[in-house]
């Protein structure tokens, strides 16, 4: 799923990632990695787990934003 | 999972204990028709509960068999069971109930278990009821069962079945996986938007700029929404016409076939019409109103002519005669004329009329002198002379008259001759007439064979029909010519949405690009700000969340592209050398797909005989069973009933060949590899069978039996080595 929702066109084109830089990539690597949009993907992965619980999607939306307005662009 | 061993006891014909042991790759169980093949079957989808509303337990299940050797008040056990190996563990599921006979022979049931045996070391665990079910669903859900069991060539496009693509999609690809994060990711989206937007009404200084671009962003998310809107259903318009187009594609020949056919019915029904209407058969009439009834009055006519002409030839003799017997007559005529006036008036001792008168008046016989008073004898015969005279004056007269008249007075014959005359002239059509009527009735047999022949054509012409329609996928007549009158329309209204989908989706890209510009524009109205950040962040969430959406798409037509592969590998595999093209699934816009056949030139195959459907569909199943033993890293097996039925004795022997070569445990039930035998029965085909990797069961009916009478049935299942 990782690679699937990175391998995006308009997403590599606006935040400045190459398809060979993610599509070996996995869930751990991309946490950590530099690019916040390829670290907010797999921590909206990672943290949701598969949940439609509505208090988790909060949780994780607040870890996603914050991780954005910190690190997007820097 | 893989099975291991198949047990049915008292199950319809399986009589007592039944069992088979089931190899890993290839197990064909061999039973002629009526052997118990479909009821080995329905044991497993007993058993696998793989038939909705089937009941849990039937006194249909029970062998007719045991029943009758049962004594009243007896029980006994309808069981099915299937040892497996599922995670390296040893399990048997099963199914079972008891049956009681009573003492009027009814039978009664009772005890349904549902039971899964699990060996755990050197105990074994029991499950029953829905804990079995709910275990037995781990290790075989039931999503997997459904394309598991196949009975027949008609089952195995599971394509047919409704909404069976987006089940099998959803179930293999994990395409539902996405869901959650689609939600997550649309409401990130909405709650980044809505920080950004407060944070942006909280920069007193940007706010009226800000307010701008945001009615701005609004009205171009908006369009972009409605146009978006549009285009899906503009899209799922063009792909319905281009269907409806593929299906008349499909039926394109058929169509004008039947076009074709219609017209030359129709040409001929004319024909025969016109036929029909030149034979004139009403000779019995035709005999007075035109006159047939005289075909043979030629020769009587010339005969009736020839009497006539004699006839008037007499008459014309006779009338000389006549004519001179009259001149003879008028001249003795004449001269006894000549004689009155004074030669001969009266016989010799006669006197004349004058003298006679005197003597009558004077009542003397002036001849003799004597007396002749008025009635005496004397007188009498004086005046007896004088009338005879006069009298033969008068005929002397009247004979002078005659001599005017004719012999034929009446003309008969000349009536006769004027008939002939007329007759004569009618006689050109008198001599033609049998050819008139010759010519009549060869014209009506000759239109009669015509019509004869047209209609031997038109029932031709009728079965051709019957045969275009039988081969139409059960379109009706109506449906094919009103496919093939409406198809320019339809490729002007496919044109059409495609068109307008062209045009909405340049408006779209139009508009994303301004709405790029005025989000950009909005992340950038206080550089550094909070409202800066947030609006960025708001970006890239969207985007992200636009990348969960597509990635779902993706992963559909990634799983699609993989399936079709994996269906050609086997496809040619299952063809050996037969059929070079390819399986070619297609996805439509109601999220159904389609698989078709490609021929090598890139042609669709529309109507392939059945045993390369046949193929296809099973390397469909092969394909969907390789890729969700890879997605779920387990496998299960295939069981088909009578899988080859349309095939060649020597494509099912290489068709066989192929199954056993391939590492997926198959088990096929099939009537194939037996020969008839001159009693009825049946033996195997050895020399064919050797060549089929794998394990060979015969079920059989055990000898003798009653076909008739289901309680002398048994059916014996037994290896062949």
């Amino acid at each position: 799923m990782l690679q699937l929702v990175l391998n995006n066109e308009q997403l590599m084109k606006q935040y400045g990632y190459a398809a060979e830089q993610i599509n070996d990539i996995d869930l751990q690597e991309a946490l950590h990695n530099d690019n916040a949009v390829i670290a907010s993907v797999a921590r909206i992965i990672r943290e949701l787990d598969g949940s439609m619980d509505s208090s988790k999607q909060k949780e994780v939306y607040k870890k996603v934003f914050t991780h954005l307005n910190n690190n997007l662009f820097l | 999972m893989i099975i291991k061993n198949i047990s049915i006891e008292n199950f319809r014909s399986y009589y007592g204990s039944n069992s088979m042991d089931v190899g890993e790759g290839l197990t064909l169980i061999i039973g002629a028709n009526g052997d118990g093949k479909t009821t080995l079957f329905e044991a497993l989808e007993w058993l696998f509960d793989t038939v909705d509303n089937k009941p849990k337990v039937d006194t249909k299940y029970i062998s007719k068999k045991k029943i009758a050797e049962m004594m009243p008040n007896e029980s006994a056990v309808v069981k099915v069971s299937m040892t497996y190996e599922s995670e390296r563990n040893e399990k048997i599921v099963e199914k079972s109930f008891k049956f009681t006979k009573a003492q009027d022979g009814s039978v009664s049931t009772s005890n349904y278990m549902h039971c899964l045996f699990v060996q755990n070391g050197s105990e074994k665990e029991v499950r029953e009821g829905d804990a079995a079910k709910r275990l037995f669903d781990i290790d075989f859900s039931a999503s997997i069962r459904k394309y598991c069991l196949f009975k027949g060539e008609q089952e195995l496009n599971i394509f047919n079945k409704e909404e069976a693509m987006s089940y099998l999609v959803e179930t293999f690809s994990k395409i539902r996986d996405f869901d959650p994060y689609i939600d997550f990711t649309g409401k990130a989206q909405k709650w980044s938007q809505d920080a950004a937007d407060n944070a942006m009404k909280a920069d007193r200084k940007n706010s009226k700029e800000a307010e701008r671009l945001r009615s701005l962003i609004k009205n171009e998310s908006d369009f972009i929404r409605d146009r978006s809107e549009e285009l899906k259903n503009s899209q799922k318009e063009a792909v319905n016409f281009a269907t409806l187009l593929d299906e008349l594609e499909k039926n394109k020949e058929s169509s004008e076939l039947l076009n074709s056919t219609n017209n030359r019915i129709a040409t001929l029904k004319e024909k025969i019409a016109k036929a029909y209407h030149g034979i004139s058969e009403n000779y019995t009439f035709r005999l007075l109103d035109e006159m047939w009834i005289l075909m043979g009055f030629e020769p009587i006519a010339r005969e009736y002519g020839d009497m006539v002409a004699t006839l008037d030839k007499e008459q014309r003799r006779m009338e000389r005669e006549y004519q001179r017997e009259q001149g003879a007559k008028k001249m003795a005529g004449k001269m006894q004329e000549e004689i009155n006036q004074g030669f001969v008036p009266l016989a010799l001792n006669i006197p004349d009329e004058n003298t006679m008168r005197e003597m009558l008046h004077d009542e003397v016989c002036k001849v003799c002198g004597t007396p002749a008073p008025k009635g005496s004898a004397a007188y009498n015969t004086m005046k007896k002379h004088l009338d005879d005279y006069l009298a033969s004056l008068k005929e002397t007269h009247n004979n002078d008259e005659e001599e005017e008249d004719t012999l034929f007075k009446r003309e008969f014959i000349r009536e006769l001759v004027n008939r002939y005359t007329v007759l004569h002239n009618g006689m050109n059509w008198l001599t033609r007439l049998p050819l008139i009527i010759q010519t009549e009735i060869e014209k009506n047999r000759s239109n009669h064979q015509i019509a004869d022949g047209l209609q031997a054509k038109l029932e031709q012409e009728e079965e051709q029909k019957r045969k275009i329609l039988a081969q139409t996928d059960g379109l009706t007549e109506e449906q094919l010519i009103s496919a093939f009158n409406n198809i320019s329309e339809w490729w002007k209204q496919k044109n059409n949405a495609e068109n307008k989908s062209d045009y909405l989706k340049r408006q779209i890209d139009e508009h994303r690009k301004k709405l790029e510009e005025y989000q950009e524009e909005y992340s950038q109205i206080s550089e550094e700000s909070v409202a800066a950040t947030y609006a960025r962040t708001s970006i890239a969430m969207q985007r992200i969340a636009e990348a969960f959406l597509s990635a779902k798409v993706r992963n559909k037509r990634e799983f699609l592209a993989q399936l079709e592969s994996t269906t050609n590998k086997y496809l040619e595999r299952l063809n050996r050398g037969d059929f070079r093209g390819q399986a070619h699934i297609v996805e439509k816009a109601d999220e159904s797909a389609e698989l078709m056949l490609i021929d090598t030139d890139g042609t669709r195959i529309y109507n392939p005989n059945t045993a390369l459907k046949t193929t296809m569909y099973m390397s469909l199943l092969f394909a969907v069973a390789e890729l969700t033993t890879i997605k779920h890293e387990d496998d299960y097996p295939l069981i088909f009933d009578a899988p080859t039925s349309s095939f060649t004795a020597a494509k099912e022997s290489d068709f066989f060949g192929v199954i056993g070569e391939i590492n997926k445990q198959t088990i096929i039930v099939t009537k194939s590899f037996l020969n008839e035998n001159a009693d009825g029965s049946s033996s195997i085909d050895t020399k064919r069978l050797k060549s089929i990797k794998g394990k060979k069961y015969r079920i059989e009916k055990k000898r003798p039996f009653d076909e008739k009478n289901l309680a002398t049935i048994e059916t014996r299942i037994e290896p062949i080595n």
